[in-house]
């Protein structure tokens, strides 16, 4: 007799069981059923199940570990490899936590893990932006992924509404387009002069003109007194 | 560079540019239409962003698919056949039989033995009390096919979980036999699966009778 068995009869335990045998078989390049392992993240995202999220950890944390170790930015990052694996999972939790529905947009368990793996860059790349710019992740980022930073006043809801109001401030102080566009590549996006021309050939006659009209907007921005106190705010 | 320049490129740099989950998302085709139009549209102008959409698109396709064939749900036939049974609910016919052996005089090894058949395989499971610790058992474990002949056991591995947890792991020998050391004796039940190359068999909600 060989009746095909519903997913719903299986244990959490089973369905582990049956991931785990079913990964053996990919490894060794065989054809391999992934229902069992897709149904394991379907408990525990649908179901909560927090003994099948615990497997899916158990089971994928040697993966996780492999793509971390392999991620172009790690050897930089200056933090052990299991920081990056904990923060990879906690993202991909919170991001099904957050809209359980959003399963229903994976087709299957590759993508699935694509996503996982897409969790475990941002864990690291977000590190490193953290590090070599300390005010720069927005609030965006801390709000949706409630990840927590280490203290950082931009990284803050209230140093990230003064980032908000800071840009406000300036987009007030500057007079025309010219700096309007330089205070954008300058400040947000950290562009050279060479490069601001190269973006906006349109909108300057040559890279003097840039470094001009750059020099004359920063001069006003150091001495305007309203956006020196939202900077002191800042502190 | 001045001390406000500085702090002010400090808190401002990529205060609009979206998250690398949002990049990544974009590029899976994971956002929702406004969000996915907004991150186009600054993709357009933003050069960081483009470079980390060009690191999470080489990222993501490292050690792609060419390593391993893509997986498919294969046929009813290719699958490895799997069997699941609560003992708690069997189906009619499962269990074949039940025996209790008692313990011989002086002795604490008395034995409680169940024969299910589940599929084309007959699997009896004895626990015997542990003469040593009383608040321990052995199990102590036999498949074989229901018609005679033809399958080897030594391929085969017996695995205990308990609580979503696994508890050990045994070989089988060639004739199907198994036994696992001295297991905690608790209302928790344990579920036996029995796995070996061309089947499996799932036996839930396993308790000392």
């Amino acid at each position: 007799m060989n009746v095909e068995v519903s997913l719903a009869a299986f244990s959490v335990a089973g369905l582990a069981h049956r991931c785990r045998e079913e990964t053996e078989r990919f490894y060794r390049r065989l054809q391999v059923d992934e229902r069992y392992c897709f149904e394991l993240f379907r408990r525990a995202i649908r179901h909560r199940s927090e003994q099948a999220w615990n497997l899916i950890v158990r089971q994928y944390t040697h993966q996780v570990t492999a793509w971390i170790q392999r991620h172009e930015s790690f050897a930089g990052a200056d933090e052990a490899c299991d920081y990056f694996v904990n923060h990879a999972f906690a993202r991909f939790w919170r991001a099904f936590n957050r809209d359980p529905h959003k399963l229903d947009r994976f087709s299957g368990l590759k993508p699935l893990l694509q996503y996982l793996k897409l969790c475990a860059h941002s864990a690291i790349k977000e590190h490193v932006q953290r590090h070599m710019h300390p005010g720069q992740l927005s609030l965006s980022e801390h709000v949706r992924t409630g990840v927590p930073f280490t203290a950082d006043p931009a990284a803050t809801v209230d140093g990230q509404l003064g980032a908000e109001r800071l840009w406000q401030r300036v987009l007030e102080i500057v007079k025309t387009d010219q700096e309007r566009i330089v205070a954008e590549a300058y400040l947000i996006h950290d562009m050279k002069p060479r490069e601001i021309f190269a973006w906006r050939e349109d909108a300057f006659s040559d890279i003097v003109q840039v470094r001009r009209v750059k020099d004359n907007f920063l001069t006003r921005l150091r001495r305007d007194a309203q956006l020196l106190a939202i900077l002191a705010g800042h502190v | 560079m001045d001390p406000t320049e500085r702090k002010l490129k400090e808190i401002l740099f990529r205060h609009f540019c979206p998250t690398q989950m949002d990049l990544g998302e974009y590029d899976l085709g994971l956002l929702d239409a406004p969000r996915r139009d907004q991150v186009a549209s600054h993709l357009q102008d933003c050069v960081h962003c483009q470079q980390d959409l060009v690191q999470i698109r080489t990222f993501l396709t490292q050690d792609g698919p060419a390593r391993a064939p893509d997986s498919v749900t294969p046929s009813l036939r290719e699958r490895v056949k799997v069997f699941v049974v609560n003992l708690l609910s069997p189906p009619p016919n499962v269990l074949v039989s039940s025996t209790f052996q008692p313990a011989l005089r002086g002795q604490e090894n008395e034995m409680h033995t169940q024969v299910y058949q589940v599929g084309p395989y007959l699997v009896a499971l004895s626990f015997q009390k542990n003469a040593t610790r009383l608040d321990h058992a052995y199990l102590l474990g036999d498949i074989s096919p229901v018609d005679e002949g033809g399958v080897e056991f030594q391929a085969w591995k017996a695995h205990l979980w308990q609580s979503d947890s696994p508890v050990a792991t045994v070989p089988l020998d060639a004739d199907g036999h198994f036994t696992f050391g001295s297991l905690p004796i608790t209302d928790t039940p344990y579920e036996l699966i029995l796995s070996g190359p061309d089947g499996e068999i799932h036996l839930q909600n396993l308790h000392r009778p």
